[in-house]
């Protein structure tokens, strides 16, 4: 999996592009922070699934955490283009309540 | 037409993708639609995930797949011989990870449960543990033989999908050895015969579907 970070303006996008499990999980999670703390001014940032070909629970767990390395920051996170096996997994979690869909 | 797999693979998480998309392209004669596709592909990758992550924390050790395929359905059988669960009731609770720390979601067996059609666990600590699971799918076996269809077993083996079908998901009934009648289990072979304990599980399986 490839995480690409994007700055626009004062946003952050955070792009997941390939199959996100229990394999590629330390990958995406490194460069997603390294990505989140070379941009911890931004106001906002937002993850944008459009390029997730899989997803399992790890995707939940995966989004947690950069939730709360974002907070740290006072970034605010949203998600964006979620397709829907992602969703699925997404929903059943509750995850929206802490990072929603825009 | 009936058909089976077995699958050994060390518990290594590169093999992660390859195991689910190995019962992915097993399950395709099914024609299943790309959500069912999905939700087998994601249940497989949490049942193969688990091995991985719990069974075997400290050395890889062999996680075997076994599928079998067989009028519209699909059963998958996923058997470490690692750790074990202790408590298995508290594991299929939504939310319950024994690894707090790590970013676990805790939703494995949830997701297995909700997105397959029947999902039981049997686990002993010390000796492993083996998911069952069955997906019924919505339009059956892609290239049925046409003199199968001939045969007298044609229309029955249809009505018994459809019998499948109207009970829908996650239905007890519909629990696998439970309403799909002898025939239907001696095809479902290694998969979906399970002489194992797990069918004395499946209560607790239906407990654990109770509380979604």
């Amino acid at each position: 999996m490839d995480v690409v970070g994007k700055v626009s303006g004062e946003t952050l996008y955070i792009f997941l592009i390939g199959e996100l499990d229990e394999h590629s999980a330390p990958r995406a999670r490194r460069l997603a922070d390294e990505a989140i703390d070379a941009n911890a001014g931004c106001a906002r940032a937002v993850f944008d699934l459009s390029g997730v070909r899989f997803m399992d629970s790890t995707g939940i767990g995966f989004l947690v955490g950069r939730y709360k390395r974002l907070r740290r920051y006072g970034i605010a996170a949203a998600l964006q283009s979620v397709g829907i096996a992602a969703d699925k997994v997404l929903s059943m979690s509750g995850v929206y309540a802490l990072i929603p869909k825009l | 037409m009936n058909n089976r797999m077995t699958l050994e693979l060390p518990s290594l998480s590169e093999n992660g993708p390859f195991a689910r998309d190995a019962v992915a392209a097993f399950c395709a004669r099914l024609d299943p639609t790309l959500d069912e596709l999905s939700d087998v592909k994601t249940a497989v990758s949490e049942a193969v995930t688990n091995c991985i992550v719990h069974a075997y924390p400290n050395a890889p050790g062999t996680v075997r797949i076994e599928c079998a395929a067989g009028r519209g359905a699909l059963h998958i059988r996923v058997i470490d011989y690692g750790r074990g669960i202790a408590d298995v009731a508290r594991a299929l609770e939504p939310f319950y990870t024994t690894l707090e720390g790590e970013e676990r979601s805790g939703m494995g067996f949830t997701i297995m449960q909700a997105f397959m059609t029947n999902f039981s666990v049997h686990s002993e600590e010390g000796k492993g543990t083996t998911v069952c699971m069955r997906k019924v799918f919505a339009r059956g076996p892609a290239q049925e033989a046409p003199a199968a269809e001939s045969e007298a077993g044609g229309s029955k083996r249809a009505s018994m999908r459809q019998e499948a079908e109207s009970r829908g998901h996650g239905s007890p009934a519909a629990e696998s050895g439970a309403g799909s009648g002898a025939g239907d289990e001696k095809d479902a072979g290694a998969a979906g015969e399970p002489s194992s304990p797990t069918q004395t599980d499946a209560p607790r399986a239906r407990a654990a579907d109770a509380r979604r």
